[in-house]
C-alpha cells in the first residue's frame, strides 16, 4: 500500500477538476478518487516491474491512453463515477495529480507533449503523451 | 511482490490468449502476465492469512500449506488479470480455463516456483491444488 503525503493530498484537494466541467463532486468522493487512484497507479507501476526485472528493463515506457483505460477508467468505476468520465478525462490537472504521485512512489517520471507522432519504444508502438518511469536512483 | 522469470515471461507469450499478431499485442500480454503474477501473489498472501483463522479447533492443525483449486485460481486470479487488461468482452470461458489449457497450469506452477514456492496438483483429486514453500508460515 502506497501512503500519500498531506501535501499531495491538500494539493489535489485544491486542484480538483476545472468548475467548467459542470459537475458537482464532493470531498469524500474526492478523496476516494485519490485512495484509488493511488492504489491502481502503484499497483500498475509494480505489474510492469515484475515484468521489467527479469527483462533487465529499467524503465517502462507507456502513454496516456493506456494509463488512462487501465488505470484512471477502474478508478472511476470503484469511485462509483462510471457516468462521469468526462470529469477526468485527459484533463490536465489530473495528469499532474498523476505525476505528483509516481514521484512520491520513488519512481521518476518524463512526459512528452503531444507530438501528433508518438514513438517506437521496445517494438511497441506508444500513441501521444508518451509516459516514461523509472525508479528512482535517490 | 511475485516476479516471473524469462522462462515464463517466454511460456506466456507464446501461449497467451491475447492475439500476438503486433507488438502492441505483445505489451498487452505482458502486461495480462503481470496482474497475473500481482494477483496470484495476493491470492497467497490472503490464503496465508485466513487458512489458520478457518481451521476449527477440532481440525488437523495448519500445515503451512494453502489447499485450493483450479476454478478458485481461475476466477480470482486468471480472469481478472485478463479482465482488467482487456475489458470483459474477452470470451474466456471459465470451465475452459480449468479443464483445458495445461499451459497456463504450467505457467501458474512455474510463477510459484520462480518465488521459492511450490505448486503440486493432487492425482487423487484432479483440479486439487496444493501450495507449499519456506514462504509459507503459520501465523502466530
Amino acid at each position: 500500500m502506497f501512503p500519500i503525503s498531506e501535501k499531495l493530498y491538500q494539493k489535489f484537494m485544491e486542484l480538483k477538476a476545472p468548475p467548467a466541467v459542470g459537475i458537482v463532486i464532493t470531498p469524500e468522493e474526492l478523496r476516494a478518487i485519490l485512495g484509488y487512484l493511488s492504489l491502481r497507479l502503484y499497483e500498475f507501476v509494480r505489474v510492469h516491474e515484475c515484468i521489467m526485472k527479469s527483462a533487465n528493463e529499467t524503465e517502462l515506457v507507456t502513454d496516456r491512453d493506456t494509463v488512462a483505460r487501465w488505470v484512471v477508467a477502474t478508478v472511476l468505476e470503484e469511485a462509483g463515477l462510471n457516468d462521469e468520465e468526462s470529469y477526468l478525462d485527459n484533463s490536465e490537472w489530473l495528469w499532474q495529480v498523476i505525476k505528483d504521485l509516481i514521484s512520491e512512489m520513488g519512481y521518476q517520471i518524463e512526459t512528452s507533449p503531444a507530438s501528433g507522432q508518438g514513438i517506437m519504444t521496445n517494438g511497441v508502438w506508444h500513441s501521444n503523451f508518451v509516459i516514461t518511469i523509472r525508479k528512482s536512483t535517490n | 511482490m511475485f516476479i516471473a522469470s524469462k522462462e515464463t515471461i517466454s511460456k506466456f507469450l507464446e501461449n497467451s490468449l491475447v492475439h500476438k499478431e503486433s507488438e502492441r499485442d505483445k505489451f498487452v500480454a505482458r502486461t495480462v502476465l503481470g496482474y497475473i503474477c500481482q494477483y496470484l501473489f495476493e491470492f497467497t498472501k490472503i490464503h496465508q492469512t485466513m487458512n489458520p483463522l478457518q481451521v476449527p479447533d477440532d481440525w488437523a492443525p495448519y500445515t503451512g500449506q494453502i489447499v485450493t483449486c483450479r476454478e478458485d485460481l481461475a476466477m480470482q486470479v486468471i480472469l481478472p488479470a485478463y479482465d482488467r487488461v482487456m475489458g470483459s468482452a474477452i470470451g474466456i470461458v471459465p470451465s475452459e480455463l480449468v479443464e483445458e489449457h495445461f499451459w497456463l497450469w504450467s505457467v501458474i506452477s512455474e510463477i510459484f516456483r520462480d518465488n521459492k514456492l511450490q505448486m503440486s496438483q493432487s492425482e487423487e483429486a484432479p483440479g486439487a491444488i496444493i501450495i507449499s514453500g519456506p514462504k509459507i508460515l503459520r501465523l502466530k
